[in-house]
């Protein structure tokens, strides 16, 4: 057994007192493995990530990221949200910098890199309402990882990007996965994504989630 | 196009304007001719000071309103808390036409520049701070979510969502409001004061039956509110590069 890169614990929350998501789930993602997470709508899969990216707080049980408790936004977590969550007032380029001012970091040379990688760099400029879909998820990611994360969250992150482009992005993060070492956690319904990226897939039934309602299966053990 | 169609516009207004006073045939109605020709007699008799005195009263007003607004509508867009106490009285309170308020003001602040300004923050302030309340409320959860997930303290959270999310509301709100100030102002000069361009229509002019020159004061009334609405347009551009963007092209002006 690897550390436990994150973990939750008898886990309980919902939005509601009378509706629980999370009712005792127990589950941890090893250093440098990549989960995906799937289920039916409305499970709490997304929930799941703010919990993990300490934007929610449980209401019973514990949230843990390389062991010690999760009780915010940590600077060593990167998230991506499936509608991209970029600032409108932001040029694409603005809103990669961010995620490095608001770390202290001051953007250099690796803003520009990144933008290449990504192949955004004809949209440095643009403002997010005037790009594509595709563009604006790499946007969103190419903003998460200039951070180079410990820990990487996608909900959804690859909904808006075609065959082609897909296929380089899922390639790009499996390159990444080895030159940063990020543990992953994505939430999934695409077939092709969860059998580029994932090592174990978690499946989620329909809520309250208590422990053993989650079915967790190996991909084969695949490791990058 | 745009000039173009405004230069028709004024030609038609002018135009008008000389038929009715041909039509009318009273000196209360010169036409804009006659009018005119009494610039120089305006300008001798101060009325480019009195447009610089009412322009001041109404930037000042417009500066301590955002100044006053923006952290109370902040903190009734995102404390449900303070929402609790204060809404409920800038619900009672929005309704009351602000200007009934000027002899109060009056009676408490004098008849100085800062009863004058004080009544224009006050029609001001609360369309600010129902905009800038609302605008803060309307940020979608994702957005925040995702700026907190990169590490943003509450005051990233301003500087970087909420500020940006509510400038071009208040900038819309401005636009709308700064008339409804140019008009009470008008009515606030009138008395306690011998600057302003209220002054020098009710009193300099029309006081002495000098209709041309108060017909003046008129159109620079008008053009201070014209004004005002399109310097509001220039700094919606500024600020807010991102609105061309959206828009495709800008939508601003008139």
């Amino acid at each position: 057994m690897g550390e436990a890169a994150v973990s939750v614990a008898n886990l309980h929350f919902g939005y509601t007192r009378d509706r629980a998501i999370y009712s005792g789930l127990d589950w941890e993602a090893e250093e440098g493995e990549a989960w995906a997470v799937m289920g039916p709508s409305g499970c709490g899969k997304t929930t799941l990530l703010y919990l993990l990216a300490g934007l929610l707080k449980p209401t019973a049980g514990d949230v843990r990221h390389r062991g010690a408790p999760v009780g915010g936004p940590r600077q060593e977590v990167g998230l991506v949200l499936q509608d991209y969550g970029l600032l409108p007032w932001a040029t694409v380029r603005a809103n990669i910098e961010l995620g490095l001012r608001l770390r202290g970091l001051r953007p250099q040379g690796e803003v520009d890199l990144w933008l290449e990688r990504l192949g955004i760099g004809a949209v440095a400029e643009a403002y997010p309402t005037r790009i594509s879909g595709g563009q604006k998820q790499r946007a969103a990611l190419a903003r998460t990882l200039v951070t180079r994360p410990k820990l990487l969250l996608l909900d959804e992150a690859f909904v808006s990007l075609d065959g082609e482009r897909k296929k380089d992005l899922l390639s790009l993060i499996r390159d990444l996965r080895t030159e940063i070492g990020f543990t992953l956690v994505f939430v999934s319904h695409d077939q092709e994504e969860v059998e580029a990226l994932a090592d174990r897939i978690v499946i989620l039934p329909e809520p309250p989630i208590g422990n053993g309602g989650a079915q967790v299966r190996l991909m084969g053990g695949r490791r990058p | 196009m745009r000039r173009w169609r405004l230069a028709v516009a004024t030609l038609a207004i002018l135009v008008l304007w000389q038929l009715a006073s041909w039509g009318l045939s009273n000196q209360a109605l010169p036409g804009p001719v006659q009018v005119m020709l009494a610039w120089p007699f305006a300008v001798k008799t101060g009325l480019l000071a009195h447009l610089l005195a009412s322009a001041g009263r109404v930037l000042a007003a417009t500066g301590v309103a955002v100044v006053l607004a923006y952290p109370i509508g902040l903190l009734l867009g995102l404390s449900r808390f303070w929402a609790a106490f204060i809404d409920p009285m800038v619900h009672a309170l929005y309704p009351i036409p602000k200007v009934v308020l000027l002899p109060v003001v009056i009676v408490i602040l004098g008849a100085g520049e800062a009863a004058k300004i004080s009544i224009l923050v006050a029609i001001l302030v609360f369309q600010l701070v129902i905009v800038v309340r609302d605008s803060a409320r309307g940020v979608r959860e994702e957005l925040v979510f995702s700026v907190r997930a990169m590490g943003a303290s509450r005051l990233g959270l301003l500087r970087y969502v909420y500020l940006p999310a509510t400038l071009p509301a208040v900038i819309t709100a401005l636009r709308v409001a700064v008339g409804t100030a140019v008009a009470v102002l008008f009515f606030a000069e009138s008395f306690g004061t011998t600057r302003g361009l209220g002054f020098y229509i009710m009193v300099q002019t029309w006081g002495r039956f000098a209709y041309p020159e108060m017909y003046l004061g008129i159109v620079a009334m008008g053009l201070l509110g014209l004004g005002l609405y399109e310097s509001l347009a220039l700094v919606e551009r500024w600020l807010c590069p991102w609105q061309i963007s959206e828009r495709g092209e800008w939508g601003g002006g008139i």
